[in-house]
């Protein structure tokens, strides 16, 4: 990976960011329009997903303690409502993991890149005219 | 050879590959980066597969299987609830905290806030929680051994819990993290070819018909069609969604998983590893279905609950019954396997949850509130970490021959409870909470652990009649899973804790956090390997 990138001096402990850096990151923010940009993105996102999958998971255990009787009918066979909405859990599960990984690569992967370049060359720069 | 001596030889097989693994990577441990977080430099995938393996437990493992053969249905809502757990974990935890921390769960919750008193509380939550876990497997281990050894007697127990501590403190001790991680990879990929091969053979006992297998087990059971419905474990509705609460909200509160995020380069192999994870830990619970109403109708519900009344050998014996039954060979060498792969998933889950404790410990009590963050030596904090390994092991060792006769699945729900309710609502205020203060966090993690722990004592596993004491009169609380009060409590604790004080929060560290967090901007990088670093099964002789 990029050795020759700056290494920050931080904190031995606490791992926290660089006063550099620290700066540039803080004026970047409610400033920075792609920083604004990555904001609203990631919130528009995981809020409603995590409302989903949340209600969906719920309602589970909300209609195995109300409606023990529809959860026990059986569909196919031997096969329960209730046996197959446990197993939909799962598909849901697969199918939010992979939407989830699809977005992030595809509308947060590139913008955060973009931005962590631009912020630590703006850190660069402030360093070379201190000298 | 009984099956005593084939479960001796292959768990004896099993301690020498890792002791192995132990060694090679004592070898490659140099720095503290080294030893808390495998130097960052676990791949995307491998920390998928470490992560399955440091999660599937014996709850997983002994315990879910036991509830569904004695249950049926209402036991694999533990299945369902552990896996969508993985969701919370991937979309609002993972990539945050691996951009923003450096060693513990307590770096993020810190980050912006005085650190002594919100390392305190947050270590003593790490710590805490990972005990009551280590507990339940510890408890699993027990009940392993006495079924094995066919001992009726407690010592047989208390030796193999004993056993499992001594083993734990030399996995951590000596390997770190880099140790940890490869035992569990080898642990994980046992457990699935195990469970794999465990439900194939159940299936064949079936003619591949899964309605085979559940009518069988519906009848087995002397409930009939009721088996295959819920209410035969949980009758409240309350209490269902507090266990499911609990168990969706508290991996993400989970010490001993959120630490693995560390040991990957950058946020998007973490992203990668959970989505690593959820395939196996899926495939992993789906399985169970095979493994607890194929020893329903193939075991038997009387044979279970003689072995372990809680119902934690179902699997086992399961693979006795498959096997050719007692006594015949084919019986002997497969329950010796199955046995041989619960171990193994004991002392990979019981090694990452003493490095999460003994790292927690070191790096946020000893360096950053006893010495104030003046440590300019990190080999001084692992020593101590080393030193803490030792002493977890033993107050585990000690704490878990108190607790055996539960069911893991149900001890490791507690845990789960406790998690959600101390870790979780101050790890996400402090990612999305702008406000949010250093009282607020020190509030919600006290209120959240000793809240939920308090709810468990006056509940009716430890007080009233099913319980442990004042068996005389009714438990004061109500519910097993503390979950629906004590998480929205510890939710309540953070913001008020925030709302009532005084102090201002501090926004330019929130914005500094923020960028960290989703851009990576500062966040800490992977060592450079050393020279010799390569796959444990290319060990160099040099």
């Amino acid at each position: 990976m990029a050795n020759d990138r700056h290494v920050p001096s931080r904190s031995m402990t606490t791992g926290r960011m660089s006063e550099e850096e620290a700066l540039t990151a803080t004026e970047a923010v409610g400033k920075d329009p792609e920083m604004i940009e990555l904001e609203r993105r990631h919130s528009r996102f995981i809020w409603p997903a995590t409302a989903f999958f949340l209600i969906y998971y719920m309602a589970l255990n909300v209609l195995a303690g109300t409606s023990p009787d529809l959860m026990g009918r059986k569909l196919f066979g031997e096969f329960t409502f209730g046996y197959l909405f446990a197993l939909s859990q799962f598909v849901m599960a697969f199918v939010v993991a992979w939407v989830y990984s699809r977005w992030a690569a595809r509308r947060m992967d590139p913008l955060a890149a973009d931005l962590r370049e631009k912020l630590h060359g703006q850190q660069i720069k402030e360093k070379e005219v201190d000298r | 050879m009984s099956h005593e001596t084939l479960s001796l030889t292959l768990f004896v097989v099993f301690v020498v590959i890792t002791l192995g693994i132990t060694i090679w990577a004592s070898r490659q441990t140099r720095t503290a980066v080294d030893f808390y977080s495998a130097g960052r430099r676990i791949k995307g995938w491998q920390n998928g597969v470490a992560i399955s393996g440091d999660y599937m437990s014996a709850a997983s493992f002994l315990g879910i299987a036991g509830l569904i053969s004695l249950f049926g249905y209402d036991g694999f809502l533990y299945s369902v609830g552990w896996l969508v757990a993985y969701l919370t974990v991937l979309i609002l935890i993972a990539e945050l905290l691996r951009n923003s921390g450096k060693y513990t769960m307590a770096d993020v919750l810190a980050y912006r806030m005085r650190q002594r008193p919100v390392r305190s509380a947050a270590a003593l939550s790490t710590v805490g929680v990972s005990i009551v876990y280590l507990i339940a497997q510890m408890v699993g281990a027990g009940a392993l051994v006495k079924l094995l050894l066919g001992l009726e007697g407690d010592t047989a127990a208390i030796l193999a819990i004993a056993g499992v501590g001594v083993l734990m403190i030399v996995y951590v001790t000596f390997g770190g993290m880099i140790g940890t991680t490869w035992v569990q990879i080898v642990k994980a990929v046992l457990l699935m070819a195990g469970t794999v091969l465990l439900s194939f053979l159940v299936l064949t006992k079936f003619g591949f018909s899964m309605n085979k297998m559940f009518a069988d087990a519906a009848t087995a059971s002397g409930k009939g069609d009721a088996f295959l419905a819920p209410g035969l474990r949980f009758t409240s509705t309350i209490e269902l969604v507090s266990l499911g609460l609990a168990l969706v909200l508290g991996t993400a509160g989970l010490p001993h998983i959120l630490i693995r995020f560390y040991t990957v380069p950058t946020a998007q192999a973490a992203r990668r590893s959970v989505i690593w994870a959820i395939g196996i830990i899926g495939s992993f619970y789906i399985l169970t279905t095979f493994l607890g109403f194929g020893a329903a109708a193939l075991v038997g519900q009387e044979r279970i609950k003689e072995a372990d009344a809680a119902g934690n050998m179902a699997g086992p014996l399961l693979a006795q019954s498959i096997g050719g039954g007692e006594g015949s060979f084919g019986g002997d060498l497969f329950l010796a396997f199955i046995a041989a792969v619960a171990f193994a998933t004991i002392l990979a889950v019981v090694a990452g949850l003493t490095i999460t404790a003994s790292s927690s410990f070191a790096h946020d009590f000893y360096a950053n509130v006893m010495r104030r963050g003046q440590e300019r030596d990190e080999g001084a904090e692992v020593r101590v970490a080393r030193i803490t390994a030792l002493v977890i092991g033993a107050i585990a060792i000690v704490l878990a021959s108190f607790a055996r006769g539960q069911n893991v699945a149900f001890l490791v729900g507690l845990a789960f409870a406790v998690a959600a309710s101390a870790n979780l609502p101050t790890i996400l205020f402090s990612l999305y909470w702008k406000r949010f203060t250093t009282s607020g966090a020190v509030t919600g993690i006290l209120v959240g652990l000793f809240g939920s722990l308090l709810l468990v004592v006056i509940g009716p596993n430890v007080m009233g009649p099913k319980g442990l004491i004042f068996t005389g009169s009714e438990p004061l609380f109500p519910l097993e899973n503390p979950g629906i009060v004590s998480i929205p409590l510890g939710f309540a604790a953070a913001w008020l804790g925030t709302m009532l004080s005084r102090e201002p929060a501090s926004e330019e560290m929130y914005d500094e956090l923020r960028v960290r967090s989703l851009t990576g901007l500062g966040a800490e990088e992977a060592e450079v390997a050393p020279a010799r670093a390569s796959a444990p099964a290319t060990r160099s002789t040099s």
